[in-house]
């Protein structure tokens, strides 16, 4: 801003950051260099493990336990964070720099009230007397859009929303005006209205305050939505960085353009041709679900009703508590419903018990959403299968050969066979929860935020082998997920739900290009870069 | 096996292991080990390393009846190892399996099992050893009914505890949609999973056992004499044990080390457990 044009607010030259010894590379931050001018947004952007929480941590002046600075410089106005003694830094921090992090209900302590923890701040970094601090607190909350910013100072964060607290944190990290604001993540564990509301909030901060802010975030949308530049980081490295447009629509480095590839288009995908003899592989009629919590009775599912024919698939949107994981686990007989039934294949199992329902819920599989809890730790891949396989009728033989053709099929080696599920990464696991589901023979398969947890590049691969695998084995697919997008690529009809509700059902296209019900137009409206659209990098669609 | 691997990797554990292999050996072979037959009398109150009449040594000294100390210890070490055991054995047997059904099944079911572990686990467990055996007389397997009263509750609780955690996992789930029964999701998904922290107890409660038969033994209510039984032996030499301290300083020794190794192993086994989890 004024006359800092000449030398910017954050220099960082050639940092390296070394991890310990043993570690699958030798850099967590390996020469970065990239400078950051005054009342600028540099979003970072990778996936999970290239570094760039590291290199926000290190600006901060805190490398995490066990990571040292190698090599290279940070001058924040001048001075060099990285040769700075414990006592300045802490000067600096909350001061001059401040942070925002990704799970605001971590970042608050549960037993103070919010107002009294931005109070803090200055009482730590200022000299206001009480009545000050407490008018400044008020103007800050007043400040991040917040209603009735009295009511809030005086609750305790567990009766706030997550976006609210996420809101107490930016306003205690603007309490003292910084310079440089960090934020790690900031809106990942925000429903997606709750994200748009937070990013736009952000910016206008931004613009307000004039500070400048260093945004990490692995979300392309996210990026399109708040940068002003972007730095991509692949394995400790910034391998581009450049204007927000240039980086987003013509990337250079290859690693990006892979990247952007594999950004899920927004654009639902064409339906193919309704198949007229086709017959509904999976209805769900009145489904309801009710559960008693302390006294109180909260309706995770209210009278969901839908036909769906073979080799469909369903795209399931919604935020988080719209009840649709109750609908999958319901559907599934995982938990009983109080209402309704489900027929899958014109078999209706609420009328099924002891064998005939263990027989029966087969046809209908699950991939769960987290890679790390679906597998149990302590069976090799191997047994796994092949349990399902004799679950699913097969003598022990051929229930080992066929486990050993679903690793085939899922894309992984035969190896695999013998090892734990600790030694497969994120996308692995999914793939090896896929071929679970997949021993079964199923008719229906329900995917619960399958990829919700993969980084984008993996997301993507995951998404096509589920593509492949239901067009080959003409799979019925009810795909839930909070990401449009997703949704988009993958559907041929999308259900929105609300407050365990079916608010709008319909063809895909249909529901994303003319959506009647005005949440799933709130919706659609709040998906992060909706105004972007990833370019079409052809050379890398192998 | 990995992590028996890694015991091997834990001086503390070394020691745990061999304490305990050498205890294993000594009631295996006590008749071979033992130099003289425990019941024999040979001379009362003899000193440690005195000789007896027929030349050989009486390398601990013999007790009130002129028994050899050190064939007695050898002899009680099988009294000790095989009641503690079958009392551990019996103890997990009912823990585990009570621990399982509650936390799998919850609800009512659930709420019956905790009251009753609770309830047991309120009482003080000497007065419950004391109730049961008085009222059923003492032998070894009223001592596997009393130790296992006292114990169950214990391990149910441990047990339980892992399968509340366990049974909302993801890979459960998964395994009851493949239609596997509910005997096969506590026995092949959860109990797995606890094998680690279980063994960790099964020493740690293998020790207090020990400790109990002794002390059920020091208050007579053991087995009936004259078998060879470590508390047996610091009962019967307490009143002569300021003239004679060598009748009881051996036996109590012997349970201490015995006690100290499956605790130490119980610990090993535990920071093993916790690293795992880490993992």
């Amino acid at each position: 801003m004024k006359g800092e044009a000449l030398s910017p607010l954050l220099r960082v030259r050639d940092l390296s950051v070394a991890l310990p010894q043993g570690a699958d590379r030798r850099f967590a931050v390996e020469g970065a260099s990239f400078d950051l001018a005054g009342g600028e947004i540099l979003c970072v952007v990778g996936e999970s493990g290239s570094g760039k929480s590291v290199l926000s941590s290190t600006i901060m002046g805190a490398a995490p336990a066990g990571l040292r600075v190698l090599s290279g410089s940070i001058l924040f106005r001048g001075n060099d964070i990285v040769r700075m003694g414990e006592a300045k830094l802490r000067r600096l921090r909350g001061n001059q720099i401040a942070m925002v992090f990704q799970e605001p209900m971590a970042a608050l302590n549960p037993a103070v009230k919010v107002g009294e923890q931005i109070e803090e701040v200055f009482t730590l970094h200022s000299r206001l007397v009480p009545r000050e601090r407490r008018q400044r607190v008020r103007a800050l909350l007043a400040d991040t859009r917040l209603a009735d910013p009295d009511r809030i100072a005086k609750s305790y964060p567990h009766q706030l929303s997550g976006g609210q607290c996420q809101r107490v944190v930016i306003a205690m990290a603007l309490a003292m005006q910084p310079a440089l604001l960090i934020a790690d993540e900031p809106t990942s564990a925000l429903d997606v209205t709750t994200q748009a509301q937070v990013l736009k909030l952000m910016r206008e901060l931004r613009d307000e305050h004039g500070h400048a802010v260093l945004f990490i975030t692995h979300d392309f949308g996210v990026v399109a939505e708040v940068a002003d530049r972007v730095a991509v980081m692949q394995a400790g490295r910034i391998v581009e960085i450049g204007d927000k447009r240039a980086v987003l629509d013509a990337p250079r480095h290859p690693y990006t353009q892979k990247l952007i590839a594999a950004v899920p288009r927004a654009e639902p995908r064409p339906s193919s041709a309704l198949r007229p003899d086709a017959e509904p592989s999976l209805e769900i009629v009145h489904l309801a679900k009710t559960y008693r919590v302390g006294g109180q009775k909260v309706t995770a599912l209210k009278d969901a009703s839908f036909a769906l024919d073979k080799g469909r698939t369903l795209g399931i949107v919604g935020e988080s508590g719209s009840g649709k994981s109750t609908l999958a686990r319901v559907a599934i007989r995982l938990t009983a419903a109080d209402r309704g039934s489900v027929r899958v294949a014109a078999v209706d199992l609420a009328k099924l018990g002891g064998k005939a329902l263990a027989r029966a819920r087969r046809k209908m599989q699950m991939i769960f959403q987290d890679p790390y809890g679906s597998l149990n730790p302590r069976h090799s891949i191997g047994s796994i299968l092949t349990r399902a396989g004799k679950l699913g009728g097969k003598p022990g033989s051929a229930a080992r050969e066929s486990a050993i053709e679903l690793l085939h099929l899922v894309g992984l080696k035969p190896e695999a066979f013998a090892r734990k599920p600790h030694e497969f990464s994120g996308g692995q696991r999914q793939r090896i929860g896929i071929a679970r589901a997949l021993a079964m023979n199923p008719e229906v398969v329900f995917a619960d935020e399958c990829v919700s947890a993969l980084d984008v590049s993996v997301q993507k691969q995951v998404l096509r082998l589920i593509a492949d695998l239901q067009a080959r084995l003409d799979l019925t697919l009810v795909f839930i997920t909070h990401d449009l997008r997703v949704a988009a690529q993958v559907s041929d009809f999308i259900a929105v739900m609300r407050q365990g509700e079916i608010v709008e059902f319909g063809a895909a296209e249909e529901v994303l290009k003319r959506p009647h019900h005005p949440y799933t137009r709130e919706l659609i409206a709040a998906a992060p870069g909706r105004d972007w659209t990833p370019p079409a990098l052809e050379t890398l669609e192998t | 096996m990995k992590t028996f691997g890694a015991l091997l990797r834990s001086p503390s554990a070394l020691f745990g292991l061999a304490v305990g292999a050498v205890a294993l050996m000594t009631a295996l072979f006590a008749p071979l080990l033992a130099p003289h037959d425990p019941l024999q009398t040979i001379t009362p109150l003899a000193l440690p390393g005195s000789v007896a009449p027929d030349g050989s040594h009486l390398w601990l000294g013999a007790d009130f009846l002129g028994r050899d100390i050190l064939s007695r210890l050898i002899w009680g070490t099988r009294t000790v190892l095989l009641w503690s055991s079958l009392s551990t054995a019996a103890s997990f047997s009912v823990g585990v399996s009570m621990g399982l059904l509650a936390g799998y099944y919850g609800g009512k079911l659930d709420t019956a099992l905790s009251f009753i572990a609770n309830t047991l686990l309120a009482f003080p467990v000497t007065v419950l050893y004391i109730i049961i055996i008085t009222s059923f007389g003492a032998s070894g397997a009223n001592i596997v009914i009393a130790v296992t009263f006292a114990s169950a509750p214990g391990v149910f609780r441990i047990m339980r505890a892992i399968a509340l955690d366990m049974r909302n996992r993801d890979f459960v789930a998964a395994a009851i949609t493949q239609g596997e029964s509910a005997l096969a999701v506590m026995g092949r998904e959860i109990l797995p999973n606890a094998v680690t922290p279980l063994l960790a107890d099964l020493c740690l409660r293998l020790g207090y056992t020990a400790i109990t038969v002794g002390v059920l033994g020091f208050l007579g209510l053991g087995l009936p004499p004259p078998t060879p039984d470590w508390g047996g032996m610091v009962a019967e030499g307490k009143n002569m044990a300021i003239a004679f301290p060598h009748l009881v300083i051996f036996p109590c020794i012997a349970i201490s080390l015995l006690m100290l190794a499956m605790s130490l192993l119980s610990d090993a086994l535990q920071q093993i457990a916790k690293g795992s989890s880490r993992a």
